[in-house]
């Protein structure tokens, strides 16, 4: 046994080990700033630039200096900077190749800062521009179909009738004339129904008939051969009789039913004022919200704006893994490595999870502190939502700023998200609210605070926004001689300060934003009376012009009914001959 | 490299024991099959520099199954697949994913856990088949091998300058 064992190979093992130990020491830091770059480099599809990776075993720990994530879209910026970030990592589960922080603080985050350089990676750059504008194009188009589309100014301006009439086509004259070409088919149809039924030549047949009967001789084979002829004859007059009667039934019928439809014309014109009222006129109703058409768009837009950083979010957030389930799942790394199969764990921990993150971030409006809670990809697997509190104090235009909320993805099927922000002494200048020719409106200045609570669970959403703004002053100047936009433009530099209230509600593919202030209350006082007005007058205006439009018509129709009449005036007239034939027809005994 | 043979077929011309370069080879395919990286070759190099086998052997045997294990993968695929999503073994597989050395040494890849199964499985019957070849070559081939034109050829070459500068050394344990 003694000459198979080489002692001094226990040494030449420690040498070797040290050697590993002491090239992983001196090469670590390297290689770790190295990856980093290049894995973030691919997945940004731009230049990530690291300026020093520090790797610590004792205690175990990531320390990055000078990170610098270039905007793929703006290779002349950085969509992100990173001073200093420091990482507390977890020994026990980075040997088992999880990456576990259990500290994380993030200092001088900045965004949207200039590079000296351009960080664009051509190859990368196109592939990921691609996409992104395909997805871009996709959400605004989206975004229009969905909610802003819908944010007009009604015109304010007298609407030329003369000009709305000539390219509206209007249904009071479309179903007069629908009428009289019915009314001449009619005729047309019971004309030739006319021709099948009865008519007075037949009439005379069943008369002459008669005559030859009560001719015929007095023996008794004569009498009884008569009876059997008068049956048969009461028999023919009666069954021409049975369908003239049916006809006449059925023409009353339909001859009352057109009776009521060409009276009806008469009220046809009111349909249409009202629908050109509604499409071309200032309403009161329409008024009643001036507050969802002022601020609606721009609030539509801020929300369009949070919806599609959620969709870019939430699929890596909603994203499965596998790992807590009881039963083995292969996972494909790349060709020719295998697979790995991942068993169930105790207790179930994610691949990359950060139990406690604080960030200090430089932004254009100021310094914004905040804190969050086991961020993670993989929360199905960890069973515990993210949540998250950032405070700013003292910013710019802001004098301070508190968001707390959870993200709940426990359950990927069911993700339940919920925020709540609370902005005090939030100034607001040079805010533009409405681009309208007739009526641009900006707001100059305005002080206020906000209080929004919003809530999703699965696909939908639910928020409500309620702000209160002092020392406002709106900026509307009006452009033409609308009287209306004089009288908006008027009440509005009157306002002091007004409320606010958003509610946002629907799923997040197509949510609306009702918008509600006490602005409409002010502006309806303001303009009401003189918008009925100018609506009278607009109506006025159109029931003259549609009803001198629809005289001709009107009266071809009256005309094509008063044609029907004759139908059954003859049907009457035959009904009757037949009436007086059957009457004069009885057995000779 | 050179070296390397020359010193191999000065192991395998010697009187050194067939067992300890049959070991040495037996332990490159542990290390050669399976991934470099993984933990499990640190102990395959304690046991290959501490038990006396020929090192020569080992680094000509790693390089070979090295090589040979990029034509096995497949196969040590299929052998890591069919053994870890065995229902029988999933309670052991579980139990053993949740150990440290077990996730350290990535033994729940398929490609780790079957190039390493197929090693151990072959070690024993490779270490007698590796006696057996290295005394029948001994007994049958080496007077013909020392006598023919490829050796002679081999003698006159720089080669043969390197075997002569190793064949001084202590025999095959090195």
């Amino acid at each position: 046994m003694k000459g198979w064992i080489r002692w001094k190979g226990l040494i030449a093992f420690a040498v070797a080990v040290v050697m590993i130990v002491l090239v992983w020491f001196l090469a670590v830091d390297a290689v770790v700033r190295r990856v980093i770059e290049t894995a973030g480099t691919r997945a940004v599809g731009a230049r990530v630039d690291l300026a020093a990776a520090d790797l610590s075993l004792f205690p175990t720990g990531l320390t990055l200096a000078g990170l610098a994530v270039t905007n793929p879209d703006a290779p002349l910026e950085n969509a992100v900077e990173v001073g200093k970030m420091t990482m507390d990592l977890d020994p026990g589960y980075l040997i088992r190749r999880k990456v576990i922080v259990n500290n994380l603080q993030i200092e001088g985050l900045a965004f949207n800062t200039p590079r000296k350089t351009s960080g664009e990676v051509p190859g990368l750059a196109r592939k990921n521009r691609e996409g992104k504008e395909r997805q871009l194009a996709e959400t605004a188009k989206a975004g229009v179909e969905k909610v802003c589309g819908t944010f007009t100014m009604p015109s304010l301006s007298q609407p030329d009738v003369k000009a709305i009439l000539a390219k509206e086509s209007l249904d009071s004259i479309a179903m007069a004339r629908e009428l009289d070409q019915a009314l001449k088919a009619e005729q047309a149809k019971w004309e030739k129904e006319l021709e099948r039924l009865a008519d007075e030549k037949t009439l005379a047949e069943y008369k002459a008939r008669i005559e030859k009967i009560k001719g015929s001789g007095g023996s008794l084979g004569s009498i009884l051969g008569a009876a059997g002829e008068v049956q048969q004859l009461q028999a023919d007059i009666k069954k021409d009789l049975d369908r003239l009667e049916a006809a006449k039934k059925t023409f009353t019928t339909d001859f009352n039913d057109y009776q009521a439809r060409v009276r009806s014309l008469a009220k046809a014109p009111a349909k249409d004022i009202q629908r050109l009222t509604n499409k071309y006129s200032i309403s009161p109703e329409g008024l009643s919200n001036m507050s969802q058409l002022i601020f609606g768009q721009r609030l539509c837009s801020w929300v369009q704006t949070a919806e599609e950083w959620y969709a870019r979010i939430e699929p890596y957030m909603a994203k499965t893994s596998g790992g807590g389930e009881e039963k083995p799942e292969e996972r494909t790394p790349l060709r020719g490595e295998g697979k790995n199969i991942r068993f169930a764990e105790s207790p179930p921990m994610p691949d990359f999870l950060v139990r406690n993150l604080k960030i200090n971030a430089a932004l254009p409006v100021g310094n914004l502190t905040g804190k969050a809670e086991n961020v993670t990809l993989d929360q199905h697997i960890l069973g515990r939502p993210m949540t998250f509190a950032f405070l700013g104090r003292e910013m710019k235009r802001i004098a301070s700023l508190n968001l707390a909320g959870t993200a709940n993805f426990v359950k990927p099927d069911a993700p339940r998200n919920d925020a709540k922000l609370t902005v005090k002494g939030l100034g607001l200048e040079n805010l533009p609210l409405l681009d309208e020719e007739v009526l641009p409106l900006t707001l100059r200045q305005a002080t206020g605070n906000l209080n929004l609570n919003l809530e999703t669970v699965g696909n939908v959403l639910d928020a409500a926004l309620k702000a209160n703004f002092s020392s406002a002053e709106f900026d509307a100047k009006t452009a033409g001689k609308a009287a209306i936009a004089e009288a908006l433009q008027k009440a509005l530099s009157g306002v002091d300060q007004f409320s606010l209230n958003a509610d946002i509600a629907g799923t997040l593919q197509a949510y609306t934003v009702d918008v509600s202030s006490d602005l409409d209350k002010i502006l309806k006082s303001a303009v009401g009376q003189l918008v009925k007005k100018e609506v009278a007058k607009f109506q006025a205006q159109l029931e003259q012009k549609i009803s001198a439009q629809l005289q001709g018509p009107m009266q071809q129709a009256q005309g094509s009914l008063s044609g029907l009449g004759g139908i059954e005036t003859e049907l009457t007239h035959r009904l009757n001959l037949g009436d007086n034939l059957l009457k004069g027809l009885k057995l000779p005994f | 490299m050179i070296e390397a043979i020359a010193n191999l077929l000065k192991v395998l011309n010697s009187e050194t024991e067939p067992g300890q370069i049959s070991l040495a080879l037996c332990l490159a395919m542990i290390a050669g099959f399976t991934p470099v990286l993984s933990p499990h070759n640190l102990l395959v190099l304690l046991l290959v520099l501490v038990l006396r086998v020929n090192l020569s052997a080992f680094l000509l045997g790693w390089a070979f199954f090295s090589g040979v294990a990029y034509l096995l993968d497949p196969l040590f695929h299929r052998i890591g697949l069919g053994i870890l999503t065995a229902p029988a073994l999933t309670a052991l597989w579980t139990g053993w994913y949740n150990t440290a050395w077990f996730r350290l040494d990535r033994l729940n890849n398929t490609v780790v856990m079957g190039s390493l199964l197929f090693s151990l499985a072959a070690f024993i019957p490779a270490f007698f088949l590796f006696n057996l070849l290295i005394r029948r070559y001994r007994d049958n081939l080496l007077a013909w091998v020392r006598k023919s034109r490829i050796v002679k050829a081999l003698e006159a070459s720089k080669f043969y300058s390197v075997y002569q500068s190793v064949s001084g050394w202590r025999g095959g344990a090195a």
